[in-house]
């Protein structure tokens, strides 16, 4: 998936369940967060258990807030990876 | 305060342009027949030293006098390799030096490094010799070491400027990336077709140089300098020593070779039908280009980054990180080249660099999952725990996937998933004698040396998550498109152990039969065959190196597991858990006991042992009484 560049204010976001179906029931219902930019979902494709957004930071913290309460869906940032060879580190 | 002379400076220039017959076997050295007649060889320039007598007060107490200060300023003027520059007054302190001064003072002298070892030696304590640190201003600015920049740096105050030709084997080397570090930001550049490169600093002399580093990008070794002598006026020669010119690789890469590491982990002892044919292994990382004469047997793939367009494309490696650990677990056994540990294993490549998000880990373990891999090799990591990364994890374990996770090189804590529970964490140790004294290689290296001569690298992460420890310092492997590179990190030596981890599953006779159900009882008892394969190290610190080196004959049962004799090596190998661990070596099964401390307790629990009283026979000693509370002063 080629990264998308995010606007200032907004961030590539995971949410993800151990329940498949609590996922598929907060996806049915993307229509109601139309500022939620869907951008791929994975695992088995019948039964995405984690789906990447991109959407307003404001917007991951009140969903944040809102899954705490619950505790069956989370929300954290797509975070960066890097490879752990020791080229940067030599410089 | 003078500076170094003209005279010494001349002299230096002389005597390191006078060595051409080395010029093209050897690093850092002197002019090239063809070549401008007027470059010179990048040699360490004499560092400015701190020089005076020792006068503490317990050494008085002893009845040993302290050294006159004029006889050592007399020694040290005869001294033809010592230059004197200055002598600091008694009342102006520097330091510890200046503490109880009555007579003379401080001498600043310039020398070289290993002169002045030798003056501190000869001294026999009653001299303090140190180098003339350079000062820094204390503000933020400072403190925090700047990314590097290009050679064109806006300019700021007087310049520094100087040109480098880079060869190798009387030719220039195109492409190899040049540092030239001061006191505040480095310059950078790439050497051109004619292997030449201009670097300027801004605000620096040629005395406050403190390091240059060349990196070529295959085929050599790196060549590192501290206080290099950097001529502003001279074309400034770095001769790279061709790998093939280190004893254990001659020959290279037209006769094939193990690296350093798989022979330290015994693979060199392994019959040759120990292959890892029926093993998936997926290496998850930049690519893989199966062009390169080592790869060509790599035949499947999935580009994640380029997922909407083009999965094929896993193929093309622009980083060339993932062709480098694909070689060391899978590099074909053929007349040339470096042998990975299993040959014949079936290889898949996730692609997720350039970028590299959790994401995209998430979905190529999903594709590990869908594809029965057995194996992933993760040489990569982020800066904080994910959630759905460690669901992800947990769904490849109870898959029968084990993760084989590189501990991160920031020399910190290990990173994640290196600090995953449900992996197999891997740090770094490094050989001396296996890199030129000259290359960055060097830099790695740790006060610890055992008798082997190994030692924990210095940029390994650490901690109690480390499970193992493989080499990761000087590690050649193949590069794209057909060449091969010495590297440094964990991300090398988490491969030598997913390809030990590979032939385990593909030889070990606990995984055949219903040993070879995929669960996530086979991966923890893969890691417990390896942990149990492993040489103990005792490098200082337990948590740089975990169990210690994994053993390839031990963790394919061709030899008993550490600690046990001989004939105990099938009842440990059918008997997983509390039998095999309270037949290890103590200080072992404390190692395991604290990492699986819930885990033991609930099996000693269950035979109706308790932990505090468990006993652990040790080869040659007696057996000793182990509480919980020692585990934990163990780490």
């Amino acid at each position: 998936m080629p990264l998308i560049q995010s606007a200032p204010g907004r961030g590539r976001y995971l949410v993800s369940s151990a329940n498949g179906e609590k996922l598929s029931a907060f996806l049915s219902e993307l229509s109601a967060h139309p500022e939620l930019h869907l951008l791929d979902t994975l695992g088995p494709s019948q039964a995405p258990h984690t789906a990447v957004f991109d959407m307003p930071h404001e917007q991951a913290a009140q969903l944040q807030q809102k899954f705490a309460g619950a505790g069956e869906l989370m929300i954290e940032p797509d975070q960066k990876l890097k490879m752990f060879d020791q080229q940067a580190a030599s410089q | 305060m003078a500076t170094k002379s003209d005279a010494d400076k001349a002299s230096a220039t002389s005597s390191s342009g006078a060595n051409p017959a080395s010029a093209s076997s050897s690093s850092g050295v002197s002019t090239v027949s063809g070549l401008n007649p007027a470059s010179r060889g990048i040699t360490q320039r004499k560092g400015q030293f701190l020089i005076a007598p020792r006068r503490h007060p317990g050494m008085q107490m002893m009845g040993i006098a302290p050294l006159s200060f004029s006889m050592v300023e007399q020694a040290l003027k005869e001294s033809p390799d010592i230059q004197i520059i200055d002598r600091v007054g008694p009342k102006q302190v520097v330091g510890a030096l200046g503490t109880g001064l009555n007579e003379g003072g401080v001498l600043v002298a310039l020398m070289h490094e290993d002169k002045a070892h030798a003056l501190a030696q000869q001294a026999q304590g009653q001299l303090i010799v140190e180098r003339d640190q350079p000062l820094q201003l204390h503000d933020v600015g400072y403190l925090q070491q700047p990314p590097l920049a290009n050679c064109n740096l806006p300019a700021a105050g007087a310049a520094f400027s100087a040109e480098f030709v880079v060869m190798g084997k009387g030719q220039p080397v195109a492409g190899a990336e040049v540092y030239l570090f001061g006191s505040m930001l480095p310059a950078q550049g790439v050497t051109d077709a004619q292997g030449r490169v201009r670097l300027t600093l801004f605000g620096e002399t040629a005395t406050s140089l403190r390091k240059l580093y060349v990196k070529p990008r295959a085929d050599f070794w790196s060549f590192y300098q501290m206080q290099p002598d950097v001529s502003d006026s001279e074309l400034n020669m770095v001769g790279l020593r061709a790998l093939s010119d280190w004893p254990s690789l001659k020959n290279f890469p037209q006769q094939q070779q193990l690296t350093w590491g798989q022979r330290a982990m015994r693979l060199d002892q392994l019959p040759n039908t120990f292959r890892g044919q029926g093993v998936k292994v997926a290496v998850i990382d930049s690519g893989c280009t199966n062009t390169h004469p080592d790869l060509t047997q790599v035949s499947r793939g999935y580009d994640i980054v380029n997922k909407s367009i083009n999965t094929a494309t896993w193929n093309i490696d622009t980083l060339a990180h993932g062709s480098h650990c694909t070689g060391l677990i899978a590099g074909l056994d053929s007349a040339g080249g470096i042998r990975g540990f299993v040959p014949d294993a079936e290889i898949h490549v996730c692609k997720l660099f350039p970028g590299g998000q959790v994401s995209q880990l998430i979905d190529a373990l999903e594709y590990c999952i869908e594809q029965q891999i057995d194996v992933v090799n993760m040489s990569l990591g982020g800066a904080e725990p994910s959630e759905a990364l460690e669901q992800q994890i947990i769904r490849a374990k109870q898959a029968g996937i084990a993760c084989i996770v590189a501990a991160g090189n920031s020399g910190g804590i290990v990173q994640y998933p290196g600090s995953s529970p449900n992996v197999l964490t891997v740090a770094a140790i490094g050989r001396v004698n296996e890199f030129p004294a000259d290359s960055y290689h060097a830099q790695t290296v740790t006060p610890v040396v055992d008798a082997n001569g190994f030692f924990s690298a210095s940029f390994s992460c650490y901690g109690p998550e480390v499970s193992v420890c493989a080499p990761g310092v000087a590690i050649t492997s193949s590069v794209p498109d057909q060449s091969y590179a010495a590297w440094d990190g964990t991300s090398m030596a988490a491969p030598h152990v997913t390809g030990l981890a590979a032939l385990a599953l593909a030889h070990h006779p606990d995984f055949r039969g219903s040993g070879q159900m995929r669960s996530a009882a086979r991966v923890e008892r893969l890691f417990q065959i390896i942990k149990q394969s492993c040489q103990p190290l005792m490098l200082g610190d337990q948590r740089r190196t975990g169990f210690g080196l994994p053993d390839t004959l031990r963790a394919v049962g061709l030899a008993a597991p550490q600690g046990l004799p001989a004939a105990a090596s099938t009842v440990a190998s059918t008997a997983a858990g509390l039998s095999a661990l309270m037949n290890m070596p103590a200080l072992q099964a404390l190692r395991m006991g604290y990492r699986d401390l819930p885990a033991l307790q609930a099996q000693t629990t269950s035979l109706g042992i308790p932990l505090g009283l468990m006993s652990f026979p040790i080869p040659g000693n007696y057996p000793q009484t182990i509480s919980p509370g020692m585990m934990s002063n163990l780490w």
